[in-house]
């Protein structure tokens, strides 16, 4: 109704959408390689968030707000073809991994015999629903859900305040400082959702106001990453931490708070999937508005295709550790999808625009 | 047609099966004991709580016929659990286990392989309490008989909780843990045992004259008589994943003195210069301040621990001089302690038990440096001071 | 057909979708009390004047009768207006109708003078110049009579507004607060608003629904507060509904309403006339339909649907304890049975050790697995219910006692239910009671055995994804263009609405963003001025 609320659901929806897989497994990854420094490498790794984001943001400038699907590139079929069916893909195999992951984790919480798409199944309907509503639906249930998710994960944080000790972050480079550098430089990217923001931008008014909602998107997110992060470094010493499944969920099962909510973190872990629901419905309803090449009639269209597509990629890997390692080699390639592939298509349209001056 | 592929799913979902299981249709294990195998590697013992019995509106029962004790030889627990299943007509669920306690036995060989498996399973909560048992620890669970509560899990519940008040005591099955896989330190893991339950019957007069800390009890070597044969008192000290010594309960209110907060508790000193017996209210107002360096690559660690000091019994300590002389006295006995027992960690049993190591790290930059260090032998020779300060010793409320 | 067609379904897209558009500020000061500009000495461009002023065409209830006093020997037109409703007609017929124009004849009055001392055997007759005080005097049930030749107006006061037909609210009953509530005659109805709301910019736009009925309908609306666009498709849609007959308010909300299956209610009832002119005040449209003691507001809010007219009568803190017990309330209605069978099908952790074997032990003599032993209480209480509503109110008590206390009693010890089953149930039933809207509680017990069968699938996981759906149909379902979820998603402007949180009085100086009122500010930034 106004802008500036327009603004901040944008800037909700991508942040939701980049933090949902904080929530489950994110923080294994990025322990995994730069130990109990993993903190200082998601400082690092925000800040490389922000450059990049800053220098895409620039390079778009001229053309705000068409989405991406309107720029140079995409006037060429060939162009048209490849990147939006690279995206789309992308983001279905994204989508299955995360997916997956998500099964297998809910899996290990409910410690319950069924098989992974017996739990696959509720996870995709929903987000089969979700995504035939449209990105502004989910925008406006990724309004809903995050609140509740902020108010958990602080509540979580409160209770774990008797475990943080500032020893644990001790050796302040992690495992090895090479590796750290390594790590926090090149490995695990895992922003490639802010390009939500790019190909939904025709539903903001202004270059103002994607600026305004991007620069919101890299503070929530470097925020709480760092804070989830932070907490997680802080309550569980190195060489254990390494090797925590669901760490958040692992966290928040050490409280002990009383006899009663000390029991109630299976509750936290499915508020959460809240939140990774909307990320995944948002995803899928890029991916499905891709396929239909931003044609609005047929983007419902592709929905079931997408859905069925990423359900049956989920169910690939043959066990737990290799979907594990299956998610985690897509978020070392994420850099592609953000910021590699947007650079490009933006400098081409400038490129383009420019000769058209001349 | 938009409406009816969701309907499609849900049916799906329907029709695909109930995974769900009955909470009647399963039986909580409550606690686990775990010793050394006759034929095969270990005995397992499993004490679920028995609903029919416990609970409900017929309360009849006492808590001895609320419980359903197994043991199992197998070569590990978890193949023990399967073969439970042939046991019990209802499936087993270890999400409800509150202790477990491995006998000093199998802790002598290590207990790293168990906790860690437990801890990955999934199956055992990350917050179960872990004890190690003098006697066996089938005895030990078969001899505890809550005499106020009407239910087991709740004896344990309660005992556990008073137990793990402090962080020496901590002992939770992700603490140990996370101590085993750190490499670098030791642990200390509470001791369990069952009493002979009889009071001694001839006079001893070696230690008739003894006071708190020359008795030094470990648990089922209390003197006492009571209905519960079981008890917890002292610690075990691990040094990696395997039981190195034992300390008794006054040995681990000094290790409790140094790890971190004490809770208010009435100790009996005699003062050897006027045979006096006096009982003092210790209590530990704040965490101790530990400052470590590194120099020329070796350790310097200073411990202060700050306490306070409050006698029951004001008339004994009439007048400033003798009160000066007797905190003193306590003051130098406590000091004595602390330094034996620093000494021993370092020469007898070799294990960081304090984890003194977490205020060196911020000297390394990274953990390979860390690991380069070598502390567990450089515990060895690192140069520890340990000091009591007493905050407060109330002489000027005496003397008016 | 082409197999394009067969994977790619495609979807009709002629939903209608209608959102409110961005209102015209309007800084207008809708009344001036007694200032305002001074009638003029020409008769028809004065009555021409009220007219405008009153807003006479929009506003149905608003009434003129023009004829002629005879003054010396000359026949001098005049006019009275007076709303419908809050005057009392037989003192217009007797009292100031007759004496003008038969008793002016009789009596051969010479000057205008006369008329007001010999005419007009009112108490309090003022003759009025100020167009506001005019205004003013006729929403407040006075009678303004004009003569030509005489400057300025008469305004008498007649009023007499019923007050024998109206009784205490039955469903929305306050502790603190007025206790009237709105009958079943349109114009009682519409008076009873008018008399809270005193101002000649609210505006009741007379129609009727139904070709064979006729029933009158009276959308009632503040000119200068409510958005145009949400009258404009409100009269719309209510215009639009080719029925033959239509008796109630109930009736019609069906008929204009988006989304007919959601069981989300769409549009917020009451039987108060506060609480209807509360939401005039605020921005809102009311509809009347005669013979219906309820009036429909719209657009309304989940938040708004979970308000009790009690409180805007409680103070700040008391306020937000109420609500939040609330929500807690309907949250339990609507999942804890589900809840319940998902933590003894799938969460058994999640239990304390002592409740658990509690829950075991009281389970042991069930032969029934626990979501048939649910579904069958739910059931069972379900027709205790629906048999509640319809016991004549002597034998209520009968039931109640045979139906909570015996069979429930009965059913533990045959064994067929468990207490703590029978303990989850009835908070249920509890928390739907707790709930102040009627179809909100409806809505929560439809949902209940949804988010069973659910638990009693899936688990936490299943009830998660099933409140994901819902909260997506719930924050697509949009009441006249606001969604129904509104000051949270979609977003709006943050301060004004708090959607559940209630601030102090002092500082709600907003009228809710997501209506688009005109009139954004409801009260000074500073509305304590003595401080």
């Amino acid at each position: 109704m106004n802008q500036k609320s327009g603004t901040l659901s944008g800037a909700v929806l991508c942040s939701g959408a980049i933090l949902a897989k904080y929530l489950i497994i994110m923080p294994e990854f990025i322990i995994k390689h730069s130990g109990n420094a993993a903190w200082l490498d998601t400082i690092i790794k925000s800040i490389i968030f922000l450059i990049s984001f800053a220098i895409v943001l620039k390079l778009y400038k001229p053309f705000a707000p068409n989405s991406f699907d309107s720029l140079f590139i995409y006037s060429t079929k060939a162009g048209k073809i490849f990147f939006n069916y690279f995206y789309a893909i992308a983001f279905i195999v994204y989508n299955a991994g995360l997916l997956r992951v998500l099964v297998e984790a809910l899996g290990t919480v409910m410690a319950n015999t069924a098989p992974d798409e017996y739990f696959a199944l509720f996870i995709i309907s929903a987000i089969f629903v979700s995504a035939l509503y449209g990105v502004r639906s989910t925008t406006n249930l990724t309004l809903v859900f995050f609140p509740v998710i902020l108010v958990t994960l602080t509540l979580v944080i409160i209770f774990l305040f008797p475990y943080l000790r500032t020893q644990n972050i001790m050796p302040i480079f992690g495992k090895s400082t090479n590796e750290f550098i390594k790590a926090s430089a090149l490995r695990n990217y895992g922003f490639m959702e802010i390009i939500l923001l790019f190909f939904f931008s025709h539903h903001y008014p202004s270059y103002k106001e994607i600026k305004k909602s991007g620069f919101i998107i890299v503070g929530v997110v470097s925020l709480i990453s760092v804070i989830i992060l932070g907490v997680y470094c802080l309550c569980i010493p190195y060489p254990a931490s390494e090797k925590f499944f669901l760490p958040l969920y692992q966290m928040t099962r050490m409280i002990k708070a009383s006899s009663f909510l000390e029991r109630l973190e299976p509750l936290v872990v499915f508020i959460w999937t809240g939140l990774i629901l909307c990320s995944m419905s948002a995803l899928t309803t890029l991916s499905s508005r891709l396929f239909a090449f931003s044609d609005n009639a047929r983007e419902k269209g592709f929905v079931p295709i997408v859905v069925f597509l990423t359900f049956f990629t989920a169910m690939l890997p043959d066990n737990e550790i290799s979907a594990l390692r299956f998610y985690e080699i897509l978020l070392d390639y994420s850099y592609i999808l953000f910021p590699v592939l947007p650079i490009i298509i933006v400098s081409a349209a400038r490129i383009r625009t420019r000769r058209k001056t001349v | 047609m938009k409406r009816i592929i969701p309907l499609l799913l849900c049916l799906s979902i329907v029709l695909s099966g109930c995974y769900g299981i009955d909470i009647d249709e399963q039986s909580f294990v409550i606690a686990v004991g775990i010793d050394k195998g006759k034929s095969y590697r270990i005995r397992t013992t499993f004490v679920f709580s028995n609903p029919i019995e416990s609970g409900g509106e017929e309360k009849t029962s006492t808590a001895a016929k609320s419980t359903d004790i197994v043991t199992i030889e197998a070569p590990s627990v978890f193949s023990a659990v399967r073969k439970l299943n042939y046991i019990k007509s209802k499936k087993i669920n270890l999400t409800h286990t509150k202790l477990i306690v491995f006998s000093r036995e199998l802790a002598k060989d290590g207990i790293g392989e168990f906790v860690d498996g437990f801890v990955s399973s999934h199956d055992f909560r990350p917050n179960t309490y872990v004890c190690i048992s003098t006697n066996s620890a089938d005895k030990f669970l078969r001899s505890a008989k809550p005499v106020q509560e009407s239910f087991l899990e709740k004896y344990y519940d309660h005992i556990i909780k008073k137990a793990a008040s402090d962080k020496v005591n901590e002992s939770y099955l992700y603490y140990l843990h996370f101590n085993f896989s750190e490499k670098s330190s030791g642990s200390l893991v509470p001791l369990v045992g069952t009493n002979k339950n009889e009071l001694p019957k001839e006079t001893d007069l070696k230690t008739i004259e003894s006071d708190d800390f020359a008795l030094n009890e470990k648990a089922g070597k209390i003197l006492r008589k009571a209905e519960n044969k079981a008890e917890f008192s002292g610690t075990a000290i691990f040094k990696d994943d395997k039981m190195v010594s034992t300390l008794g309960s006054f040995y681990t209110d000094i290790a409790r003195f140094i790890g971190n907060e004490f809770y208010p508790a009435s100790y009996t000193f005699r003062i050897p210069s006027t045979g006096d017996f006096v009982t003092v209210k210790i209590n530990q107002h704040s965490p101790p301040d530990i400052s470590a360096k590194l120099k020329n690559n070796n350790a310097h660690i200073k411990i202060k621990i700050p306490i306070d000091l409050e006698y029951v019994d004001p008339l004994v300590v009439d007048t400033p001089k003798k009160s000066k002389e007797f905190t003193d006295y306590i003051t130098s006995v406590l000091n004595k302690k602390a330094k034996i027992l620093i000494k021993k960690s370092q020469e007898e049993y070799q294990s960081d038990i304090f984890s003194l190591g977490d205020y060196l790290k911020r000297y390394f930059i990274d953990y390979k440096k860390w690991e380069k260090f070598n502390w567990k032998e450089k515990y060895k020779t690192a140069k520890i001071d340990v000091s009591f300060k007493i905050k407060y010793a109330d002489y000027e409320e005496v003397n008016h | 057909m082409r197999l394009k067609n067969l994977f790619v379904y495609n979807s009709n897209n002629k939903n209608y979708s209608f959102n409110i558009k961005n209102a015209q500020k309007s800084n207008y000061v809708p009344q001036y009390n007694e200032g305002g500009p001074k009638l003029s000495g020409n008769f028809s461009e004065n009555v021409k004047t009220i007219k405008k002023e009153l807003a006479d065409g929009k506003n149905g209830d608003l009434k003129s009768r023009e004829f002629t006093i005879r003054i010396n020997e000359r026949d001098v037109k005049a006019i009275i207006f007076f709303i419908d409703g809050l005057v009392n007609k037989q003192i217009v017929n007797d009292f100031i109708l007759r004496p003008l124009m038969i008793t002016s004849r009789e009596l051969n009055i010479k000057s205008f003078r006369s008329i007001y001392e010999m005419l007009l055997p009112q108490c309090e007759a003022k003759e009025k110049n100020l167009l506001g005080s005019l205004t003013f005097d006729i929403n407040f049930g006075s009678v303004i009579l004009l003569i030509d030749g005489l400057k300025g107006a008469i305004s008498l006061d007649v009023k007499g507004w019923q007050h024998r037909g109206i009784e205490s609210p039955q469903t929305e009953r306050v502790i603190r607060g007025p206790n009237d509530a709105f009958s079943e005659q349109l114009r009682e109805n519409t008076a009873l608003i008018r008399h809270l709301v005193r101002n000649k910019s609210l505006i009741s736009k007379e129609l009727s629904v139904g070709k064979i009925s006729q029933t009158p309908v009276s959308v009632m609306y503040i000119e200068n507060v409510a958005n145009e666009s949400l009258v404009e498709e409100t009269l719309r849609r209510v215009q639009n509904v080719d029925v033959d007959y239509v008796f109630a308010a109930a009736e019609l909300e069906q008929l204009i309403e988006d989304k007919t299956i959601s069981t989300l209610p769409q549009f917020l009832s009451t039987e108060r006339p506060d609480r209807a002119a509360r939401a005039l005040l605020s921005g809102r449209v009311v509809i009347l339909v005669d013979g219906s003691p309820f009036v429909t507001i719209l657009p309304t809010t989940v938040f708004e649907l979970n308000e009790s007219a009690e409180d805007n009568y409680l103070r700040f803190p008391y306020i937000n304890m109420i609500k939040t017990v609330r929500w807690i309330a309907f949250l339990f209605s609507m999942f804890l049975p589900g809840l319940y069978i998902a933590i003894l099908n799938f969460h058994a952790e999640l239990l304390p050790t002592d409740i658990l074997m509690s829950i075991i032990s009281s389970r042991e003599k069930v032969p029934f697995p626990s979501l048939a032993e649910l579904i069958i209480m739910e059931i069972s209480l379900e027709i205790i219910r629906e048999a509640g509503v319809r016991v004549p109110e002597a034998s209520g008590t009968t039931l109640s006692i045979v139906g909570a206390l015996i069979l429930g009693q009965a059913a533990v010890s045959a064994g067929i239910v468990s207490p703590i089953l029978i303990i989850v149930v009835s908070i249920t039933a509890i928390g739907s009671f707790a709930t102040p809207n009627y179809y909100l509680g409806l809505s929560a017990r439809i949902l209940r055995f949804v988010y069973i069968f659910l638990g009693a699938f899936g688990g936490f996981l299943a009830i998660t994804a099933g409140a994901f759906i819902n909260a997506l149909v719930w924050t697509n379902t949009k009441s006249m263009g606001v969604g129904m979820v509104s000051p949270i998603a979609p977003l709006s402007k943050s301060g004004s609405p708090y959607f559940s949180y209630v601030p102090p009085i002092w500082k709600q100086e907003e009228r809710n963003d997501y209506v688009n009122p005109k009139r954004k500010q409801r009260q000074a930034k500073i509305s304590r001025k003595w401080m």
